[in-house]
């Protein structure tokens, strides 16, 4: 029998690192990309199926932080889990996500999450070395992809659907 | 000694004090009393002792009358007041699910009234303004149903969202017919996220939420509940009414649903039998217009433009039905046999008299083809005969029945007869004729008898069967070519008889032949007294020989003294 699942998911990053562009062709949004720097969120779904169960993430793309402006918190309330999305050519922006996550969780606690590094297909000009992104992957099931050629993002996705319906 | 004495003597011999005595005499009450200090005295044991009888006495102060409960009111109401003031929420969560009930009973005898008059309402508007609004519609290009909404409702809930507070997801959603929904989902947690939005924005408490909020001919009403809230989308103007069934929604979904809502993860399906409850939500109310002057003007106006309109139809439907009789009544007089004497109307119904040949075309045929109906006209047409060239043709044909290769027309009132028919025919069509109406002769001269063309053939082959012999050198028959001769004559004549009945001319030659005797001139010459012999002999038995042609052949068949016919028969138009 289908079961029919929903969970609320926010979209973390620090500003320009292409989340919007990353999950946009992979989401439907009836809204436009305005309500990002209006209220601060814009609401996309993504649908999942795994075998019989249908699994809908309402996704809260949450406006980008930096030293303008900080995510609204209150927009956490009640996740199931969080997408973290860095730029992998800039350091800062995984930094920034690590603070992202930390903040999450202490509104959230300690619920199923992803990283996401973008710009896989600049991957000869990150400025992660192999130490670094060991360290990442013991901390955090993390993705590489592309917004350009949308390589990994879809992976991302089910990985943290997967993990949520575990819960 | 008296007993009193001894008393008094045995008193003093032990020296006794009343308190030593009071042990043996009132010990018990003593002990009582004790227990009873210490039930006072100590506030446990006071406590207990109070519970113990509280509730009786309760219930016996108020038999005796309000007193007890006058006097608990003040403590009682400061004490829910700081209970209040301590924890807001608490309070709140406990009197949530009951206290909407109470309100709602007064309120909807109220509303009951309301719908009465709005149920009477739409029988009385639903005639001519809908009229107004197909107008309207067309005009504007707004499909029908939604111009009558406007015009009729008040509001229509178009949407009810039932959204999980905390997350914003959407537990379930109903939408009225003909509405387009958006991802609802989308669309609850946005609403959830203006929500935050609002509240960190204006920096409002926590319990205040969105409640209300308007777009173009939208509004949208939100019921917030501890664990879930209602959203309504209404297009028009939203009463009270649609805020308290959602109130009331909520605090059922919130009773029946506790411990879901509570540990809500994500698991909609718990929440499918909601449904119901959230269509009871789809309300709507239609407006009460009030009947106004202008109203009272515009529907005159439209009953005087309908009247025009159907007195135009109806003009045009009369107008219509007089052309097609009229066209009937020409179609009439045109066709032969058929005179039109009177027409007129009898009882309403159209009539039409007159005088009809039987063999004419029925009248009563001509009414389809002119879009009339039998019923439509009485046809009072008396059998005549019509003396219509026509009509007499037609009738000639039905008396005289010719056969197939004769043909009868009528020309000037001489019936003309064509063909070849048998005599008896013949003779009968000649007798019958000009008895005719209409037929004043007969013109048979190209009528010809099928017997006489037998005849005239027959005749023909028996000639040109005979042959007549000469002896050698002689142009003279030999005397007993008699028979022959004679035989000839009499075919000849009948064949002359005969040609003509039969339509036929015939040209009969007598041809001579000689033997090969002497020279060719000779030859010739000799056939040719002999042709000219047999046709002197024939002469001679009474045969017009300006009908027979005379020719010598010579020696052209040697050996041949003898005289043979020829016979070519023709159409008598072909002949001289």
């Amino acid at each position: 029998m289908n079961t029919l699942e929903k969970r609320k998911v926010c979209l973390l990053g620090a500003t320009g690192v292409g989340k919007t562009s990353l999950v946009m062709r992979f989401v439907r949004s009836i809204f436009s990309d305005q309500y990002l720097t209006t209220i601060g969120t814009k609401i996309e779904t993504k649908h999942l199926t795994y075998g019989d169960h249908e699994l809908v993430l309402v996704l809260w793309d949450l406006s980008g932080e930096d030293e303008f402006q900080r995510v609204r918190l209150s927009y956490l309330r009640g996740a199931a889990g969080y997408l973290l999305v860095a730029d992998g050519t800039r350091r800062a922006t995984v930094e920034t996500a690590i603070a992202l996550h930390h903040v999450a969780a202490e509104v959230v606690g300690d619920v199923p999450r992803v990283l996401v590094l973008n710009k896989a297909d600049l991957r000869a000009f990150w400025e992660l070395d192999d130490a670094y992104e060991r360290e990442l992957t013991a901390r955090f099931s993390v993705f590489e992809a592309s917004a350009k050629t949308g390589a990994g993002v879809e992976e991302a996705f089910r990985a943290l659907g997967h993990a949520l319906l575990q819960r | 000694m008296s007993a009193r004495l001894r008393a008094r003597a045995r008193r003093r011999e032990h020296d006794y004090t009343l308190d030593d005595l009071r042990p043996f005499l009132v010990k018990p009450e003593q002990e009582r009393l004790k227990s009873l200090e210490h039930k006072l005295e100590t506030p446990e044991a006071l406590a207990e002792a109070i519970g113990e009888v509280l509730p009786q006495a309760a219930v016996a102060s108020q038999k005796r009358g309000e007193e007890l409960s006058s006097a608990m009111q003040p403590l009682m109401l400061s004490s829910i007041h700081e209970t209040v003031r301590k924890n807001p929420e608490l309070f709140a969560d406990a009197i949530f699910p009951s206290i909407g009930p109470a309100v709602r009973k007064a309120a909807r005898a109220a509303l009951e009234g309301l719908l009465q008059r709005v149920d009477d309402m739409v029988q009385q508007t639903m005639t001519l303004e809908s009229l107004r609004w197909r107008i309207e519609a067309a005009r504007t290009g707004r499909p029908f149903v939604e111009v009558v909404m406007l015009h009729n409702l008040a509001y229509r809930v178009e949407h009810v969202f039932l959204v999980h507070r905390e997350s914003g997801l959407v537990l379930q959603h109903v939408a009225a017919e003909n509405v387009a929904a958006e991802d609802p989902d989308q669309v609850s947690a946005m609403l959830a996220a203006i929500d935050d939005f609002a509240r960190d924005a204006f920096r409002e408490e926590k319990e205040a939420g969105l409640s209300r909020f308007c777009v173009g001919g939208l509004t949208g009403v939100v019921e917030h509940g501890p664990r879930a809230m209602l959203v309504a989308i209404v297009r028009g103007v939203a009463t009270k009414d649609v805020e308290a069934s959602l109130a009331e929604t909520l605090e059922q979904i919130h009773r029946t649903y506790a411990a879901p809502l509570e540990q809500f993860k994500g698991d909609v399906a718990t929440f499918e039998p909601t449904r119901d409850a959230l269509v009871g939500c789809m309300r709507e109310e239609r407006i009460q217009k009030p009947k106004s002057r202008r109203r009272g003007t515009l529907a005159l106006a439209a009953i005087a433009v309908l009247a025009l309109v159907g007195a135009g139809i109806g003009w045009k439907v009369v107008h219509d039905r007089n052309a097609r009789f009229d066209a009937y009544l020409e179609a009439l007089g045109e066709e032969p046999g058929l005179t039109v004497t009177r027409t007129g109307r009898d009882g309403g119904r159209r009539f039409v008299e007159g005088l009809g040949d039987p063999l004419a075309q029925d009248p009563a045929a001509l009414l389809a083809p002119h879009g009339l109906r039998a019923s439509d006209v009485e046809l009072r047409f008396k059998p005549v005969y019509s003396l219509d060239p026509p009509l007499t043709e037609r009738r000639a044909f039905q008396v005289l029945r010719p056969p197939p290769d004769v043909s009868l027309r009528l020309a000037g009132g001489t019936l003309v007869a064509a063909g070849v028919a048998e005599r008896a025919w013949i003779d009968r069509a000649r007798l019958l004729a000009t008895s005719l109406p209409g037929v004043t002769a007969l013109d048979d001269t190209r009528l010809f008898e099928a017997e006489a063309i037998t005849s005239a053939r027959a005749a023909a082959a028996t000639l040109e069967g005979l042959q007549i012999s000469f002896p050698p050198g002689s142009a003279s028959p030999l005397l007993a070519e008699r028979a022959r001769l004679d035989a000839a004559a009499r075919a000849v004549q009948a064949l002359l008889d005969a040609a003509p009945r039969g339509g036929l001319s015939a040209r009969i030659e007598i041809v001579g032949h000689a033997d090969a005797t002497g020279t060719p001139e000779k030859y010739q010459h000799l056939s040719e007294e002999r042709a000219s012999s047999v046709a002197a002999e024939l002469d001679a038995r009474g045969v017009a020989s300006d009908r027979l042609s005379v020719r010598g052949v010579g020696e052209a068949d040697l050996a041949a003294r003898k005289v043979t016919f020829h016979v070519r028969l023709s159409p008598a138009s072909e002949g001289s």
